[in-house]
């Protein structure tokens, strides 16, 4: 050990300096890349511009890291170490989108399918049941709920396992604890229950989509919702036919929302 | 402590006697730059993960990415990439005045020091009219038309202050270095013997720099 380290203090740590006339150098050609990374990010050259920045960036990265830092009369060593640090970093980016790009396993059979889900327009009184309303609950339904409460609604989906309470089985009336009303499940899918997810992220009358299909999983018909019950839930004004929303909601982002953004990616394609 | 080599730190100007558990001033050399090159590891590793979800999202929100970023103004991002590789340019001066003995290395640290301050200022400006527009991270974002118009602008901004906010705490960090360097250059602490905290420095400052070059097409120019 003692005399590899002296054998490698003769080889590469003898200092080397930099001539002022090769920093300039490296400094005017940077800055010469520098400007050429802004004339080709301003040509839209569609997909290949980002990359062609990056392109550009490593190579600025190269000579900095080469003659500034010296790293081209450094030893073995150290240009080892700095280099597993980006190799760490593409092990880091490369299992991340491995994960990202591939969690919603169907995205892209049903991309289209749940495009066309969602609500782009508001529909006049969309709180109310219609046939359409529950195609789209069915859909969404079989999306975004069936890994917790099962392709048949009977709380035992492959994810309910590890549940405690176990997600509702929507065949039976009893143990809800909003209420098995439409408003009682849309407040559900607004707030969450437990460990229930909310899904504020959906429009609202998809909520409802979603609410009256549930219902149908039971024979039994709960009473229509009152004015008062719309508003809680975020119907603004029920006697509007677009329950008072044009002024247009807010939403917030959780996970569930990456899948369906890249279901509308996806379906462009 | 009765080695005698470890002695004496307060010798003459431009005197540095290695510590004891080295063999010779070359070795403390090679260990300090092997140990700087180390932290820069872990710098590289600091920073990637703000670079990964910088690519995820970018990914999935490209188009979101793009309005965001044309929010920004390149001309500063621009301006700020200049002074930074000018900065390194001096700091590449200073360490070789030192190694060279020369006097000018005050002078080089002195410009260095100011081109970082140069860059914080103009930051500064970025970042008041940025908070002006409501251009701000997550459901902090207020800007009307972003809003309207790309709603995921917002994670954009998000990793524009985390990203810009982090290199700009290394600046600050790097300019307290400098500071201290440049006083004890000034002390007459450094020559051709005895350079290793201003190489040290450089190579910490170079790397701000590094990050600098990738920051600046990701977030001004392609979004
Ligand atoms: C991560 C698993 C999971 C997913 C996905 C999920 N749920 Fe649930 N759900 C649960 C659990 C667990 C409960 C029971 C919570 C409790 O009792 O505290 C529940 C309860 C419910 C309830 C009963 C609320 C009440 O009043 O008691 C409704 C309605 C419901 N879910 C609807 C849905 C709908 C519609 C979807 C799809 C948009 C969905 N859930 C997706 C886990 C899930």
């Amino acid at each position: 050990m003692s005399h590899h380290d002296q054998h490698d203090d003769h080889e590469h740590g003898e200092h080397h300096i930099l001539s002022n006339a090769m920093g300039l150098k490296i400094l005017l050609i940077l800055i010469v890349m520098t400007v050429l990374t802004v004339v080709t990010a301003r040509i839209d050259l569609g997909h290949l511009n980002g990359p062609i920045a990056i392109f550009i960036a490593c190579f600025k990265a190269m000579l900095v890291i080469l003659f500034f830092m010296g790293m081209k009369y450094d030893s073995n060593d150290n240009r080892a170490f700095f280099a597993s640090s980006f190799v760490f970093f593409g092990v880091f980016v490369v299992l991340t989108a491995a994960d990202v790009f591939t969690r919603v396993g169907d995205w892209r059979t049903h991309g289209p399918e749940l495009k066309a889900t969602m609500m782009k327009e508001i529909q006049p009184k969309f709180w109310e049941d219609s046939e359409e309303s529950l195609k789209r609950g069915a859909t969404l339904f079989k999306e975004q709920c069936v890994t917790c409460h099962g392709s048949e609604g009977h709380g035992d989906g492959p994810a309910s396992a590890g549940l405690n309470p176990k997600p509702r089985n929507f065949t039976l009336t009893a143990d809800w604890k909003n209420g098995r009303t439409v408003t009682g499940i849309v407040t559900t899918l607004n707030k969450g229950l437990g460990s229930m997810p909310s899904f504020d992220n959906f429009p609202l009358p998809n909520r409802f989509d979603l609410a009256h299909y549930v219902l149908t999983l039971n024979a039994e018909k709960p009473a229509t919702p009152t004015a008062d019950q719309l508003k809680a839930v975020g119907v603004l004004d029920p006697s509007k036919d677009d329950g008072g929303l044009a002024a247009g909601g807010s939403s917030k982002s959780i996970p569930i929302e990456f899948a369906i953004d890249r279901y509308v990616e996806a379906s462009k394609k | 402590m009765s080695s005698p080599s470890s002695v004496d730190h307060h010798g003459k100007p431009g005197e540095h006697h290695f510590a004891h558990h080295f063999r010779s001033a070359l070795h403390e050399f090679v260990t300090c730059k092997q140990g700087m090159w180390l932290f820069l590891v872990q710098e590289v590793l600091f920073f990637s993960p703000l670079f990964v979800a910088y690519f995820m999202f970018r990914a999935q929100y490209a188009h979101d990415f793009h309005l965001g970023a044309l929010q920004l103004d390149w001309k500063m991002g621009a301006l700020n990439t200049i002074i930074l590789l000018c900065s390194s340019y001096t700091m590449a001066r200073a360490v070789t005045a030192s190694q060279r003995g020369e006097k000018s290395i005050v002078k080089y640290l002195a410009i260095t020091f100011l081109c970082a301050a140069g860059f914080l200022v103009v930051k500064y400006f970025e970042y008041t009219h940025k908070i002006h527009d409501g251009l701000l991270p997550g459901k902090f974002m207020t800007n009307p038309e972003l809003l309207a118009e790309a709603p995921k602008a917002a994670i954009f901004f998000s990793l524009y202050f985390c990203m810009t906010g982090l290199h700009g705490i290394h600046v600050i960090g790097g300019m307290g270095v400098i500071a201290w360097i440049m006083w004890r250059a000034h002390k007459g602490e450094f020559g051709p013997k005895y350079f290793t905290p201003v190489e040290m420095t450089g190579l910490y400052w170079h790397f701000v720099d590094l990050v600098w070059i990738f920051l600046f097409p990701m977030l001004y120019l392609v979004g």
